[in-house]
């Protein structure tokens, strides 16, 4: 449990990203300082307690799936020699860390509107990732991750609709990954 | 006119696999990971964005097409380039 014991807790975040203003001349341009605190300071956290208490949503289940993709490209050269085919290249590439998170929610929960309109809102902001997701419960504990998936259902035999969050681990090393695949250096010059 | 120029592969090398194509998956010094198709037809291309770049095409070494030009040379390394301010 987070909060000190007291419930699961999401957390949405909406950040803000100053326009930019690199065709327009100094004398147009925004007060640098302005432009800082708006890059810097982003949005306020928006939080949800998951807590039947509290919101009336509360975590039924939760698990987490790490997905890797392995490719192996056999070789057609041949070592000189040993005069044997050379070893397949095997690369991997990690293609998702995620946390599926199973909630159950009343229909006349307090904040299931809002979890619904929050959850819309990140769809409008999934390419320029303007919004972050942070989720703490007990070991599991995701700073500032992206919405992997959202879907709601409502069965007619009971009153309770049925919440499924997964959400996306930040990448911290990305460059690192991406570095691993052949790095070609630039040469610059006119044409020979 | 500036070019940033990559060493993407070498031609007898690709020559002697006898593939009909391949996609190669680099890291281009800013530019970023990118993926390039190089093909077998009548002569070799390189697919790069949509922009098809025959080798030494009509005897144009370097080929030059929207911005981008691919250039053969004497050691058979195919190099990619890219149009950079100056």
């Amino acid at each position: 449990m987070a909060l000190n014991g007291i419930a699961p807790l999401l957390v949405f975040e909406f950040v803000y990203s100053p326009p930019v203003f690199s065709g327009i001349g100094p004398a147009e341009r925004p007060n640098p300082a302005l432009q800082w605190l708006q890059t810097n300071l982003g949005a306020i956290p928006i939080p949800i307690v998951l807590s039947e208490r509290i919101t009336g949503i509360y975590v039924d289940n939760e698990s987490t799936n790490i997905d890797i993709e392995t490719d192996i490209r056999p070789r057609y050269d041949k070592d000189p020699v040993t005069g044997l085919t050379r070893p397949p290249d095997i690369n991997q590439r990690g293609v998702s860390s995620v946390v599926n998170v199973n909630l159950l929610a009343s229909k006349d929960a307090i904040l299931l509107s809002v979890l619904i309109a929050l959850a819309d809102q990140i769809l409008a902001k999934t390419v320029s990732q303007e919004y972050k997701l942070s989720y703490f419960n007990g070991p599991i504990a995701i700073f500032r991750g992206l919405l992997h998936g959202f879907s709601t259902q409502v069965d007619s035999n009971d009153d309770l609709i049925r919440i499924t969050l997964q959400i996306q681990k930040p990448a911290p090393n990305a460059a690192a990954q991406a570095a691993s695949v052949a790095v070609l250096p630039r040469v610059v010059g006119g044409l020979p | 006119m500036n070019y940033a120029w990559y060493n993407i592969f070498n031609k007898d090398e690709f020559d002697a696999t006898g593939l009909v194509s391949r996609t190669l998956n680099v890291q281009l010094e800013g530019r970023g990971l990118e993926k390039i198709l190089v093909t077998r037809g009548s002569t070799v291309a390189v697919t790069h964005g949509g922009t098809l770049l025959p080798l030494s095409f009509l005897d144009h070494n370097p080929y030059v097409r929207d911005g981008k030009a691919i250039y053969l040379d004497d050691d058979s390394e195919v190099w990619l380039g890219f149009e950079v301010p100056a």
